[in-house]
């Protein structure tokens, strides 16, 4: 490692290890002022959440232990937000208040019914018969056509969230798993899930669950153990692997329509064509505002990339396809995002425009910052955020089942993975000539069986066509096995050795941050 | 007991991907069609000049090209068949029948086509999707998947008959193995079996990995000679298992429970005889084709298939295995890298003890088997612990 | 006019107060504090641990 004389950049503003901010970045005047506003609007939504039911709140966060990576949600916002100045931090910073507050009016929700709170209670009891349990990766659009039930992401909010927001949060649970048996190499983000089943640290509630092979083998498996302890009536909701074909798409709709007949017997309720309707067209608006939000990267200075972005649309896809609130803030960041790009401003230094390829390291959210902060490398594309692209035909109830199809097949972890390894290959080649990109960061999931499989193909690729490939070994959300530092170490070592470069910010090169959220 | 006939041919069959038989059949005009996996209906595969080869690698050493391309938590299996592949030892196939239904096997032929590492100008490939829960709408979907990517491109490609009459043709002759598969499989259930894990994992091995046509004739030898073979008169056999789990073509995993006096009474594993060594039934009133996707998507015991039905059936099919082939306990096998099996093991180690009361043990191992000191010690000591089991069972009786 | 006084005091008071914990990130260091007694009461609950 080359060492650098070390000016005073932004990791001298960090605790050792826990890499906690001794005090808040310093933007200039009017960022600091905007983040500053921002944050107090952040608590706002905290404190709301926190007084609507200040007993069950507490008792969600005694009884959880994943309840307390949300207590570090600020934290987790400034890492998201490190750096960055103008239209990326004010969109980030409407993106990520947003989620925050339809989290907290979901966290209401679960809390509420569940049993485990509230043994016994008639009140909870009546509160899950309205709600419906779906497994995380299985988007929930459709839940836009039982307008009076609430469908719940699951495995979102004790195990994806809490994954994303604190590092250490899926430790416990893989342990469980492991000391249960459970192989040490299967991903991470199942072997978390069983190890909440193994705890009984799910919410208990719900009427009946949706079930599905989203995304991959690993969630096929973990899901039958947990079902063990969720007991619930259930249904797999079987999504097609080979997308592209005409062929199986007869197959998802019919999966579909089946899961609404299962979903109607066990809410009691009839499926609101009318609600779901709208609710497509809703996500159509969503969606053409990422599309927008995608042209502006394109450009040489691209307003709205970075850890905050992909996140946002994941939990947009996933989360609140179809949601009015989600719409209006899309709209409104758009429009904080095309001021900028017409003022023709970008107040970052970026050197490099890189893709980002394969799914992102969740125990290490806000890496896209720290390229950008250390390296000058900009994400102007990333795999996790494209998805679910295809807009929805509302013209009659059959087009609208084939695109709900099309939205499940296309989802979080699943456009690219599956449909075949030209799906990933191709359309990895075809982003980094349509961004103008001069780079690509490989993530390389050691666990993920599926793209690990193919990890040749991408080097022999990259080789042929003479692109600069770092790949960065990462274990999505176990850190005890690669650390973030160790994906800082992969960056750095090619940054130096092969692209020949001194860094932006010397400090960031190397600290430890182990004991970080 | 004297050695079983035409069993050192068998072994030196399986010595090779491309083995003799294959070569004679290929020479005869026979379009080798290469599987993995029994969400590829074998029986399809030997319509007309066509014949199935279940692949292997066996001899498998080193594995580094595989590693660069594959990364090293893959699965054994597929990393020695994408090895094998780059090495030219499949040059012989015609046809790659694939299904997306691994992620790791599927990637193999995937590699094999971007890499085009089959030195074969006829050589062509096909995948297939296929549903994890038994429904309408799946079987239709299994069935017209099979079609698409299978049968069609061995019609017009290889000029293969896929009709009705020649998938009954196969499935005739698939039954006529299976028959011979279903009356040995008999004699493993006698007190003191005249066949040995070993010899009956071989015979199992050689039928999926030769042509029907070729095979037959010795099979039939190797039935006539075990049924006057007389077992030897000491019972060596300690403790009698049922062996469940993933791929599974290394015969030395039987020595090694064989130097332990452990007795494979059954094997419900991948490349095992069940499911997949028995007679399929057709009837007359509807497409073969429809008959054959439906009884393969039934018999199916890949933990994949997720829904409730299914997860259940694979517990009693055990249970029951257990029962009529009078196993003392259950040994459930993972290859290592394995997701499905990793689960499977993990929970039903447990379920099989704690809820169906079965002694159960469960392991993971590599690829290949052989010298694995570990898996021979745990084995020994599972032995001795179903014995004393059985011990203390006498004695309270 | 009293009351506008207090008022505009309050929210002055609150102001700074925000701003301080804000610049000073007290609200991440708070959490911090409580981190390992909320981990060792995790760890020492009853479980009904199970597959």
């Amino acid at each position: 490692m080359k060492k650098f004389t070390l000016k005073k950049g932004a990791a001298s503003n960090l605790q050792d290890k826990t890499a906690i901010q001794k005090h808040r970045e310093w933007r200039g005047p009017q960022d600091t002022a905007y983040d500053y506003l921002q944050w107090c609007r952040l608590w706002g939504i905290l404190i709301k959440w926190a007084a609507s039911h200040p007993v069950q709140n507490v008792k969600a966060v005694w009884r959880y232990r994943w309840m307390f990576s949300y207590l570090t949600v600020p934290s987790f916002f400034d890492r998201l937000c490190e750096g960055q100045r103008g239209a990326g931090l004010r969109g980030a910073r409407n993106n990520l208040n947003y989620l925050a507050s339809d989290v907290t009016k979901t966290l209401t929700t679960i809390f509420s019914a569940d049993m485990h709170l509230h043994p016994g209670s008639r009140k909870a009891e009546e509160l899950n018969k309205k709600i419906i349990c779906v497994d995380e990766l299985l988007p929930n659009l459709l839940g836009k056509g039982f307008p009076d039930c609430k469908m719940i992401l699951f495995q979102e909010y004790p195990m994806y969230l809490p994954s994303l927001i604190n590092q250490h949060s899926p430790v416990h649970y893989i342990e469980q798993s492991e000391l249960y048996g459970l192989p040490a190499d299967v991903c991470p983000l199942p072997s978390f899930e069983a190890g909440l089943a193994i705890e009984d640290d799910f919410p208990k509630i719900g009427c009946c669950m949706l079930t599905s092979n989203m995304p991959c083998d690993g969630s096929i498996m973990t899901t039958m153990l947990q079902e063990r302890r969720i007991d619930l009536p259930s249904q797999v909701l079987n999504v097609p692997l080979r997308w592209k074909e005409d062929e199986v798409q007869e197959y998802a709709v019919g999966e579909i329509t089946s899961a609404i007949e299962f979903l109607e017997k066990h809410t009691g309720q009839k499926f609101d064509w009318d609600a779901f309707t709208k609710g497509c067209e809703i996500w159509n608006k969503q969606n053409e505002c990422k599309f927008e939000k995608w042209d502006m990267n394109r450009t040489d200075i691209p307003p709205h990339t970075g850890s905050s972005a992909w996140l946002y649309r994941i939990f947009e896809h996933q989360a609140v396809a179809g949601e009015p609130l989600a719409l209006k803030n899309d709209l409104k960041v758009n429009r904080i995002l095309h001021k900028q790009v017409a003022a023709g401003k970008c107040p970052k230094t970026i050197r490099h425009r890189a893709v980002l390829w394969n799914t992102p390291c969740n125990n290490y959210a806000n890496f896209n910052n720290w390229l950008l902060n250390c390296w000058g490398i900009e994400s102007v594309c990333e795999m996790i955020d494209i998805h679910g692209t295809d807009l929805i035909d509302t013209s009659s109830r059959e087009s609208m089942l084939r695109g709900l199809a099309d939205h499940y097949q296309t989802s979080t972890m699943r456009a690219h993975t599956k449909g075949g390894s030209e799906v990933m290959l191709d359309s990895l080649w075809e982003k980094y000539e349509e961004y103008n990109a001069d780079m690509i960061i490989m993530f390389d999931q050691i666990s993920c069986k599926g793209v690990g499989a193919i990890n040749g193909l991408f080097e022999e690729g990259a080789m042929k066509r003479g692109i600069p490939m770092v790949r960065v070994r990462q274990d999505l959300m176990d850190p005890t096995s690669i650390t973030r530092r160790e994906m800082r170490g992969d960056v750095n070592v090619f940054m130096q050795s092969v692209m020949n470069e001194e860094p932006v910010d010397p400090s960031l090169v190397d600290f430890d941050d182990d004991q970080s959220w | 007991m004297k050695d079983l006939k035409h069993i050192h041919y068998y072994e030196k069959l399986l010595e090779q991907t491309a083995n003799e038989l294959i070569l004679k059949e290929k020479e005869a005009g026979g379009v080798a069609v290469g599987y993995t996996c029994y969400y590829v209906p074998e029986v399809l595969l030997n319509c007309g000049n066509a014949f199935s080869v279940r692949l292997r690698a066996p001899n498998t050493g080193s594995l580094d090209i595989s590693q660069y391309y594959m990364s090293s938590f893959i699965c054994g299996y597929t990393r020695a068949l994408f090895e094998r592949a780059f090495e030219g030892g499949m040059n012989f196939l015609d046809f790659y029948a694939s299904s997306d239904t691994c992620q790791q096997m599927v990637r193999v032929v995937e590699n094999i086509r971007e890499l085009e590492l089959i030195n074969n100008p006829r050589f062509g490939w096909g995948i297939i999707d296929a549903p994890l829960k038994i429904s309408p709408h799946g079987n239709k979907l299994y069935t017209e998947q099979v079609r698409d990517h299978l049968l069609k491109p061995l019609a017009e490609n290889y000029g293969v008959d896929v009709s009705d009459e020649a998938i009954r043709a196969a499935v005739r002759e698939h039954n006529e193995i299976c028959k011979i598969f279903e009356e040995i499989s008999e004699m493993r259930k006698e007190d003191n079996p005249r066949i040995t894990p070993r010899e009956f994992h071989i015979l199992c091995l050689v039928s999926y990995s030769c042509p029907n046509a070729q095979i037959l004739p010795y099979l039939r030898e190797t039935l006539e000679d075990l049924r006057t073979r007389e077992a030897d008169a000491d019972k060596r056999w300690r403790a009698r298992v049922v062996v469940v789990g993933s791929e599974l073509d290394d015969y030395d995993f039987d020595e090694i429970m064989e130097n332990a006096r452990c007795y494979v009474a059954a094997d419900r594993y991948c490349f095992g005889s069940i499911p997949g060594r028995q007679q399929i039934p057709l009837t007359d009133d509807e497409p073969a084709l429809d008959q054959v996707c439906r009884y393969y998507l039934e018999t199916n015991q890949c933990p994949r298939f997720m829904s409730h039905e299914k997860i259940q059936q694979r517990r009693d099919l055990v249970r029951d295995l257990v029962r009529d082939y009078k196993a003392d306990g259950i040994v459930i096998e993972q290859a290592k890298f394995c997701d499905f099996w990793g689960y499977e093991r993990t929970l039903n180690t447990q379920v099989m003890q704690e809820e169906y009361g079965i002694p159960t043990l469960g392991i993971d191992r590599e690829y290949v088997v052989r010298g694995s000191g570990q898996l021979a010690t745990r084995m020994q000591a599972f032995v001795e612990s179903l014995e004393l089991k059985k011990i203390r069972k006498g004695g309270a009786e | 006019m009293k009351a506008l006084k207090i008022i505009l005091g309050a929210v002055t008071g609150l102001f700074a107060l925000t701003v301080v914990i804000y610049w000073f990130n007290l609200d991440t260091k708070a959490v911090k504090l409580i981190e390992k007694p909320m981990m060792n009461h995790y760890d020492n609950m009853p479980r009904d641990n199970r597959l």
